[in-house]
């Protein structure tokens, strides 16, 4: 089971989006993930357990060990598919 | 799912040149009078637009989607700026570059990772140009109302 840690500015609202479309996008894979939300503050502190990042906005909080994946594109739609395709090949 | 509240009333029209600031806080103030949200949202609001912006560039109709954390808020409901002269806001992933916004949905939200189903709507709808400029073209409230009504609390 991989872990995914998915940060944006509060937390609440653009990561519950993109949360959404990643476990979708795993579940057509047929790749069983856990999705984790949280604020782009928290992710210092959090993102050791994780096995991928996946931020809206940007993250400039410190650095973390795991690959991180920017998905302003799941939210503009430009460029979408190439974001979920990018952060299934972290998952594989 | 909870019910999220959006009529009319929820709509607000700026003209000339404007800050994002202005519009920000003029939205923010029209929702603490009608009680949707409390007097720490427009703070909430304008510290987190600084640190964290909330303008998407889309191409084209561009939109910035505001919000606060749970706490500062009393009811769920969305708050539509039209824009007539676009706005520069910073972007969200850039912060420091900025963008022209022409239209703001502003979210006062009340679960943390709850309202699932409209927040996808609302995406959808943002990913949607030729909605974005039928609603920017609208001449009348009523009929910006319908074509967002349609498109997210359907």
């Amino acid at each position: 089971m991989k872990r995914i840690l998915v940060a944006c500015g509060n937390g609440i609202a653009t990561s519950t989006v993109v949360a959404t479309k990643i476990r979708e996008k795993c579940e057509e894979a047929g790749i069983s993930v856990t999705v984790t939300q949280c604020k782009l503050l928290e992710v210092e502190a959090k993102a050791d357990d994780y096995d991928l990042l996946v931020t809206t906005g940007k993250f400039t909080g410190g650095s973390v060990k795991c690959p991180t994946v920017g998905a302003m594109s799941l939210l503009t739609g430009i460029n979408e598919e190439a974001t979920l395709n990018e952060i299934l090949s972290y998952l594989k | 799912m909870s019910a999220i509240r959006f009529d009319k009333s929820l709509i607000k029209y700026f003209s000339g040149e404007m800050t994002n600031t202005e519009v920000l806080s003029q939205m923010c103030e029209h929702l603490q009078s009608m009680g949707i949200v409390k007097d720490t949202y427009k703070e909430a609001i304008l510290k987190r637009e600084k640190i964290y912006p909330t303008g998407l560039d889309c191409k084209g109709i561009n939109i910035a989607i505001p919000h606060a954390d749970i706490q500062n808020v009393n009811e769920a409901a969305i708050c539509v700026g039209v824009l007539k002269s676009p706005v520069l806001f910073n972007i969200m992933d850039e912060p420091d570059n900025t963008v022209e916004i022409n239209l703001v949905i502003m979210l006062a939200l009340t679960e943390a990772h709850g309202h699932i189903d409209i927040l996808n709507k609302i995406v959808n709808l943002i990913q949607n140009q030729d909605e974005l400029r039928a609603i920017l073209k609208s001449e009348n409230v009523e009929d910006i109302e319908n074509l967002i009504k349609s498109r997210i609390l359907n």
